[in-house]
């Protein structure tokens, strides 16, 4: 599971916007959504089975067999063997917050869908092994998920409670802001750098401009002058 | 301007027969004449009087003929003949609106001067097709993102289809797929009951058509 999750380019989920506040998405985008959904509801049920979730998922996305049935057993978190609508909206958000690197606000924004998702046991508590199984789909990375419950098990039972996990959302969200500053401020830098370079060279290139203007006549009168 | 009225007025109250030459009459007689054109002075009192308003407003021949064309095309719109009436004045309305939009769209510079008499109209304008045209583009997806939903959602299903096993081959009613596994399932023996007359129906039915 080291291939990072992505959207095939074209798609047509590639083209649905998430807003990057709340991270949902338009009304007319559910709309062309639910449109969606109906087409590729065969049996018309309402609902997607396990085959045709897996082709779907397939189509759009570079995730392999395994993730696919994985996100299907967490998704159909009422056992039945077939996905609704609600489940598949929740899905579509996530994926697309991960195309448009939005994952730490998603979580913030939804903690709480988002840990009854992780929440496979029904315990109100992730295990980190439930949660190492579901990293990819917010990408987080090993290192991380190890600091995370090293940090925010409070409790200290290896198991992250839903008050424990939303302080997790709050300061991983601090964290992705401050990378956002510092790289913007890494890139003005880098641009004044470019901007300093470009006018000595303007400077460079007027001197040469002036310099071949005044004819080698003078100069070399200069030159006996001085000799 | 005013002197004019005065020397219009003269000649038909000296024509009246009426007789009475009150001062509120003359007044009367002041403002009824004097919008009259030259040509409308000859005329009787009585015929004046039908082309004035309730309000005292003058009824030219022209906005009298407007107005007969506005009756008809009522008249018609209660009517179902007068669909055609009523189609056209609509196409009339519509070239307008069409015109006048593509002189918002064309001019920037131009908008100063036509604004004040252009507001009137595209608010008018918005309350025909447009703003229903408007709010249907609003709700519809751009026409290439509809097919793009429609093909890839076509060869999901094709996916998927592929993927399935094959049928088995008993069932010769069923249509094969889903459908005809289920009809295989649900024409399978379930209740050691109930199919034994089924099946001695079956062969005496089938015995007998031979």
């Amino acid at each position: 599971m080291k291939t990072k999750m992505k959207l095939r380019q074209g798609s047509f989920l590639w083209y649905l916007y998430l807003d990057k506040i709340y991270c949902l998405l338009s009304v007319r985008n559910v709309k062309t959504l639910v449109e969606y959904f109906h087409l590729l509801d065969a049996h018309h049920n309402n609902t997607l089975n396990d085959v045709l979730f897996y082709h779907f998922l397939k189509h759009v996305t570079n995730l392999r067999g395994t993730q696919i049935k994985i996100v299907f057993d967490m998704l159909d978190w009422n056992a039945v063997g077939e996905i609704g609508f609600d489940q598949f909206y929740v899905l579509v958000c996530i994926l697309l917050s991960h195309q448009n690197h939005l994952e730490e606000q998603f979580m913030y924004r939804h903690s709480r869908p988002v840990f009854d998702l992780l929440d496979l046991d029904g315990e109100l508590r992730i295990a980190a092994s439930n949660f190492h199984t579901y990293r990819f789909l917010f990408n987080i990375k090993k290192q991380e998920l190890k600091e995370l419950f090293h940090d925010f098990d409070i409790t200290g039972d290896r198991r992250l409670n839903y008050k424990e996990f939303k302080l997790y959302t709050i300061f991983s969200i601090d964290k992705s802001q401050e990378r956002q500053k510092a790289e913007k401020e890494k890139e003005n830098e880098k641009q004044k750098e470019r901007e300093k370079e470009k006018g000595k060279e303007k400077w460079k290139s007027l001197l040469l401009k002036r310099m071949s203007r005044v004819s080698p006549e003078s100069h070399l009168e200069k030159m006996r002058i001085e000799i | 301007m005013e002197e004019k009225p005065f020397k219009v007025s003269v000649k038909p109250q000296e024509r009246r027969s009426s007789g009475r030459a009150s001062p509120q009459d003359d007044i009367r007689n002041l403002w009824t004449t004097a919008t009259l054109s030259q040509s409308q002075l000859n005329l009787p009192l009585a015929e004046l009087c039908e082309s004035f308003d309730e309000g005292g407003a003058v009824r030219h021949a022209a906005a009298a003929w407007l107005e007969s064309r506005w009756e008809l095309g009522e008249q018609g719109a209660a009517q179902p003949d007068g669909a055609s009436v009523e189609s056209e004045a609509l196409e009339q309305e519509l070239r307008r609106e069409s015109s006048l939009e593509s002189c918002l769209e064309e001019g920037d510079e131009s908008r100063t001067t036509t604004e004040s008499s252009l507001v009137s109209v595209p608010r008018v304008s918005r309350h025909t097709p447009h703003r229903a045209y408007w709010t249907e583009q609003q709700n519809r997806l751009p026409l290439p993102l509809v097919e793009l939903m429609e093909n890839e959602a076509l060869e999901i299903l094709t996916k998927a289809l592929h993927s399935e096993p094959p049928t088995p081959p008993a069932p010769a009613k069923g249509s094969g797929g889903f459908r005809g596994v289920l009809q295989a399932v649900l024409q399978a023996p379930a209740d050691p009951r109930a199919p034994h007359k089924f099946k001695a129906t079956g062969g005496t039915s089938a015995g007998s058509t031979s």
